[in-house]
């Protein structure tokens, strides 16, 4: 086996260059000639009747191209599965939030555009509408009539014997945990361009998280063939779970596009792409725990109620993933799970990287609860319930690669736990928290991927891969792969991706799954070449294959570097005798094919897991109710890191979206309007609201791993809330349950604590 | 009143231009010279995604008028390489993986380089406050700060 | 999308200003920096048919002593220019810490110091896009009849959140308003009305050119606290400064606290005030006070903190500015 020169180096990313310098396009920085300027009407409604749409003035005025309304969809309805199909994209008969698109204007100029979406009457008739998602459960005001209950989506997954281990356990808690919704507030608002052609190609670009699924999406939408519909490559400013899935200004900027015949852009406001693009869940989960004396805990009942706005989204998905994510962390010998995904009229609902956070928040705050009760450290009951390489979840899936207990006790030993949990100074304190996470989940077909790569006559390559990279540094770790695998420096690497005319499928940047998928297939596609290219030389060398290696692009026999050649020549002997040496790598994880989310949730549920605690120190201001992260120590069995610092990269960012999002970062709302949809009144945390932060990457070596790599930071993102949960409660002594902790919570907690 | 023609000096070249009143020098740049590295985040001055330098300061083109800005040396990020060179700041953030998405860069590094020439030899906590304006949602901020602390030791870190 | 269409005129000098002003009294609006205007006309909350814009005035800008025991600070003077400035370091570090926690660094270089004071009431009901108040019937800052903050609410609850006027107050700063008529000179603390439709008393035909403080004697100190949800960018949820002056006996013959971010206007307490002039304050002295003042807020529920919670800040602050400025421990 050749000593891997590129695996495991910090190398600058590829694209960051034209990311320095500006050179980078954004979907907001495509002029195409002719290209028109579109606006969205929207609904200024939570819940109303649309009775009458007059688009005639609109239409008039000079400088307008096309005017388009429900009417002009093709009545398809979008849904990521069959029985979620519920959203039209475009309001035909109701609307059912506020930011609602009711019709849409192309126009030559933006302002013409804004003008006419002004001219456009539309008649409502107000009903009554719901926001909150216990009420909306009792049903009596439906949402979509046609389903006769608000409950979108209910998961029940029942394991062993819940009601009996209640009765033997030692301890029982029950509590009620809340979280509100978080923006994604990525920096790039959302934008689209679309150009319908002559020939009747409708090419777009799109901040996406996977080209060929938002491809077949519209493809479905527009009633269109899948080969006229071609998502294009683009660079996309941000996504974090909020761009995987087809959106209504997709479907708008095409159809106006199709309508006016002309190329048409459509660029969100700040305010639209808080209000009317689909952001987190507000949550509330009732949980009950059961825990021997032991620290074991054994037995679960949650009932987890999560408000999913007005249409399904990822609904299934979005219901199941907290109580998945628990299980492939921590024994689960008897659990109960109800999960409700109720519609209320508030935008759509979406996943995040720390999608579910009062479940988390509940289930790691009643594990400390039990410990403290039996006298136990929080990281020895962490250690007690923990999985390990082999072990099996609730719901049957194997844990193939664990380093769950390596994360707990090497972020102990980096934060110098021992020495310090309950023994810091009043109002500081630390805490732990810890995850698994599943790398890609069952998406059918869609779970796979396939990477071509051609090389031209003077041995250089161009990899196609349908991988998109949304900034996580996606599109360097598969030519940091590629040009591992053949042996040549990076620079001979050209890549061709995210775009859905020129490259095979793949599930997307979402699901945890770019590497350990994507990077599969393009790892096989790398080794496609390699063998071809050693298969030609030692033809030409009259040599077996094998006795060959290629280093930095020069083709030699093994242990022999002096005679060697270009890989050039290779190709040339390869075009001479049969044609250009082309790769081709596919790879599909070994997962279950029949799991579903809600008729049958059993079975493996990801290829592999990976695996991250977080310890963090907090201070909490006694005066303010402020709280502080001070320090954070991150260690993530990534299984293997193609680039350490780009992973380190990605767990630096969780730690500032999930960790100091824990006391600052929430949509708030009044009565179905978002009081804060802007950057200033949503709290991004800023630099100087960060600490510094300490990674260490533990390495496991996944056996199906491209070079033993797995997912590359999300899981932090469940952790470090977590952990400020249990700092919190190390700080104060109170345990709070409701996400987020602003200030004036924080004083309320401590004013009744001290009374 | 019509339209006001005004000349700009962006990146060392002078362009004419003729606008309302009204247009901000984000639209300029963007619109009328196709300078899209300056980016559209907010529109409203929260974020910084904006940010160019305006004899040498930073400023948010989204706040700031095109006529106000009739004759002063404007640097959007496109001219801060010196010629194929990128500025130390760029070369650090690129070598140090301070970049994700990419769209907070432009903002964040000229924001980075008009300080560094206020204070050459930060602090991080310095680095942090400097750029506290400038909203990035990927980083968590960490290896910005390593970046530009690292461009601070280069000579001429702060060349603008 | 591009502003509404206005004019905009950039006169050189003072007068031209004044003059261009009393023309068009009704439809002008005063930029600056622009740090407030603009955001305000790109949601449809200023509108005006010409912009006079006040920082081509060259002079403007100066930081200099006036008269005999002043310092005078141009209008146009950047809040950069004010936190580098030597002659404010040495007299006023409390001014330079409140110019400091205001928005984020970068920004200093295009907010102005007048721009900071004449800054308008905020409110999250009406810092928003035209699309967005749609929604609701006009409030009264929107010139109609109902506040969203408040449930029968009569009258405007918005928040004046400048950090610059409190502490300016406390250390009883004047401000020069020019007009074409001449020049008057008022104390800051009568610059403001306390209404939240518009917090200050500047004429339509007025622009503020100067800020005057007076020299401080060694015995008067002052000091300054924010409290903000981020630790950048944001305004504050409560603010506020103290200045105390003590003889040699270390009994205060003089004590302003005046506190921001949660009322129309800068609150001042004279009633606190008057707990701790005559005594030597201790501790229980200066949360007497503090309590006092809470008499005096009354803020609603229009930011991004809770009326209850802003008003356990505005008493931690006082208790933490006056024990600063009288060296008490425990107020931290």
């Amino acid at each position: 086996m050749k000593t891997e020169t590129l695996i495991g180096k910090s190398v600058p990313r590829i694209d960051s260059i034209r990311k320095a310098t500006g050179a980078a396009k954004y979907t907001a920085d495509l002029f195409l000639s002719g290209m028109l300027h579109a606006k969205v009407l929207r609904s200024p409604y939570p819940h109303a009747r649309i009775l009458d749409i007059d688009t005639s003035k609109a239409e008039q005025l000079e400088g307008v191209r096309a005017v388009i309304t429900g009417k002009d969809t093709k009545g398809v309805k979008w849904g990521v599965f069959p029985y979620t199909q519920d959203h039209g994209m475009i309001a035909t008969d109701k609307v059912r939030f506020i930011g609602e698109e009711v019709a849409a204007v192309a126009a030559v100029t933006e302002e013409i555009a804004q003008r006419a979406v002004e001219l456009i009457d539309v008649t409502y008739e107000e009903l009554p509408a719901v926001f909150d998602p216990e009420k909306a459960m009792k049903d009596d005001k439906l949402i979509h009539e046609d389903r006769g209950t608000n409950i979108n989506v209910h998961v029940d997954i029942d394991v062993g014997d819940v009601d009996a281990a209640f009765g033997e356990a030692e301890i029982v808690l029950e509590d009620v945990f809340k979280s509100a919704g978080e923006a994604y507030a990525m920096m790039e608002p959302y934008s689209v361009v679309a150009d319908f052609n002559s020939e009747g190609y409708l090419d777009l670009w799109i901040p996406n998280a996977g080209p060929h699924v938002r491809a077949k999406a519209l493809s479905n939408l527009l009633k269109m063939p899948l080969n006229k519909v071609r998502v294009r490559k683009i660079d996309i400013g941000g996504a974090f779970g909020g761009r995987s899935e087809v959106s209504p200004s997709d479907v708008v900027t095409a159809l106006l596009s199709i309508k006016s015949r002309q190329p048409v852009k459509l660029v969100l406001s700040r305010e639209e792409t808080f209000t009317a693009t689909r952001q987190v869940h507000d949550m509330i989960v009732y949980l009950k725990t059961g825990a021997d004396a032991n620290g074991m805990i054994i037995a679960r009942d949650a009932r987890v109620i999560y408000d999913g706005g007005a249409y399904s989204s990822t609904g299934p998905i979005a219901t199941s993933v907290p109580f998945y994510v628990y299980e492939e962390t921590y024994k689960h010998p008897n659990v109960r799970y109800n999960g409700y995904r109720v519609y209320t009229n508030k935008c759509p609902r979406g996943m995040y990287p720390h999608h579910g956070r009062a479940y988390q928040v509940a289930m790691t705050t009643h594990m400390d609860m039990v410990a403290e009760k039996l006298g136990l450290d929080p990281m020895e009951i962490r250690l007690r319930n923990a999985n390990r390489s082999g072990d099996h979840t609730a719901t049957d899936s194997v844990i193939s690669s664990c380093g769950l207990s390596e994360s707990i006790t090497m972020t102990a030993e980096m934060s110098r736990w021992s020495e310090k949990r309950g023994k810091l100074p009043k109002y500081r304190g630390i805490g732990m928290g810890s995850m698994g996470l599943m790398c890609g989940f069952p998406m059918g077909f869609r779970s796979g991927a396939t990477a071509f790569i051609r090389m031209n006559e003077s041995g250089q390559i161009t990899l196609f891969t349908g991988m998109v990279d949304n900034g996580q540094g996606n599109e360097n770790m598969v030519v940091q792969i590629t040009a591992e695998v053949i042996g040549i420096p990076m620079e001979m690497v050209n890549l061709v991706n995210a775009d859905t005319e020129m490259t095979g499928h793949d599930p997307g940047a979402y699901s945890q799954a770019a590497t350990f998928v994507g990077g599969n297939a393009v790892m096989r596609a790398a080794q496609d070449v390699r063998r071809q290219v050693l298969a030609a030389s030692a033809e030409m060398m009259k040599v077996a294959p094998d006795e060959l290696d290629i280093t930095n692009g020069m083709i030699h026999l093994k242990n022999d570097n002096e005679k060697s050649f270009f890989i050039a020549r290779a190709a040339r002997y390869a075009m001479s005798n049969g044609g250009n040496i082309v790769g081709k790598g596919s790879y599909f994880p070994k997962i279950s094919r029949d799991r579903e989310w809600v008729k049958n949730p059993r079975g493996q549920m990801g290829g592999t897991y990976s695996f991250n605690t977080v310890v963090t120190e907090i201070e909490v201001d006694p005066d303010t109710g402020i709280i502080k992260m001070l320090d954070v120590w991150a260690a993530h069995d990534c299984g293997k890191p193609i680039n350490p610092a780009t992973v380190e990269g990605q767990i630096h960012g969780i730690v500032s979206r999930g960790g100091v999002a824990t006391y600052m970062e929430e949509i708030d709302w009044d009565r179905g309007q978002v009081l804060n949809p802007n950057l200033l009144d949503y709290k991004v945390p800023l630099a100087t609201d960060m600490p510094e932060m300490d990674v260490e990457l533990i390495t496991t070596n996944d056996p199906e791993g491209p070079f033993g790599a797995k997912e590359g930071g999300l899981t932090a993102s469940m952790n470090v809330y977590k952990a400020i949960v249990s700092a919190f409660y190390d700080a104060t002594g109170v345990w709070l349950k409701e996400l987020p902790f602003t200030p004036e919570k924080v004083l309320k907690a401590l004013a009744k604590k001290n009374n | 009143m019509g339209d006001r023609s005004i000349k700009l000096i962006v990146n060392g070249y002078s362009y004419n231009v003729s606008v309302p009143a009204e247009t901000t020098l984000l639209e300029v740049l963007r619109e009328e010279l196709q300078l899209t590295g300056t980016k559209f985040g907010c529109d409203t001055g929260e974020c910084g995604a904006c940010t160019v330098l305006i004899d040498g300061r930073p400023f948010r083109s989204c706040m700031t008028l095109a006529v106000e800005v009739e004759g002063k040396r404007i640097t959007t990020i496109e001219g801060l390489a010196n010629g194929g060179e990128l500025h130390p700041v760029q070369k650090k953030f690129v070598e140090l993986q301070a970049i994700q998405c990419g769209f907070c860069s432009p903002g964040m590094i000229l924001t980075a380089v008009a300080f560094l020439g206020e204070n050459p030899k930060p602090t991080r906590q310095e680095v942090r406050r400097a750029i506290s304006g400038n909203i990035c949602r990927c980083t968590g901020y960490q290896k910005i700060v390593e970046a530009v602390i690292a461009a601070s030791k280069i000579n001429g870190g702060g060349r603008k | 999308m591009h502003l509404p269409h206005f004019e905009i005129t950039e006169p050189r000098t003072l007068d031209d200003a004044l003059l261009v002003l009393s023309d068009h009294e009704d439809r002008i609006m005063i930029k600056a920096g622009g740090t407030a205007l603009i955001p305000a006309m790109r949601l449809g909350l200023a509108n005006p048919d010409r912009v006079l814009n006040i920082s081509t005035i060259s002079d403007m800008d100066k930081i200099d002593r006036h008269r005999d025991n002043c310092i005078s600070i141009g209008a146009n003077s950047s809040l950069f220019q004010v936190r580098q400035s030597s002659i404010i370091k040495e007299n006023f570090p409390a001014l330079v810490d409140a110019v400091k926690s205001i928005s984020s660094p970068s920004l200093h270089h295009s907010s102005s110091i007048a721009g900071n004071i004449c800054q308008d009431c905020r409110c999250i009901y009406y810092n928003q896009s035209l699309t967005w108040r749609a929604l609701r019937s006009k409030c009264f800052k929107a010139a109609g009849k109902t506040c969203h903050a408040v449930s029968n609410g009569n009258k405007c609850s918005a928040v004046y959140r400048g950090d610059l006027a409190p502490v300016l107050i406390s250390m009883s700063a004047s401000v020069v308003l020019a007009s074409f008529k001449g020049k008057r000179e008022i104390p800051l603390s009568q610059f403001f009305k306390s209404n939240g439709i518009w917090p200050n008393t500047l004429g339509p035909a007025e622009i503020l050119t100067e800020v005057v403080i007076p020299i401080p004697k060694s015995n008067l100190k002052v000091t300054f606290e924010k409290v903000r949800i981020r630790s950048s960018l944001d305004y504050a949820i409560a603010t506020g400064a103290v200045s105390v002056t003590t003889d040699s006996e270390g009994t205060c013959t003089d004590c302003k606290i005046v506190l921001g971010a949660l009322g129309p206007g800068p609150i001042e307490s004279f009633e606190a005030e008057k707990i701790i002039v005559g005594t030597i304050p201790d501790l229980a002295i200066c949360k007497r006070a503090a309590k006092e003042v809470i008499n005096k807020i009354h803020p609603v529920a229009n930011t991004e903190s809770t009326p209850e919670h802003r008003i356990e800040l505005a008493e931690f602050i006082v208790v933490r500015c006056l024990c600063k400025a009288l060296g008490i421990g425990g107020g931290d």
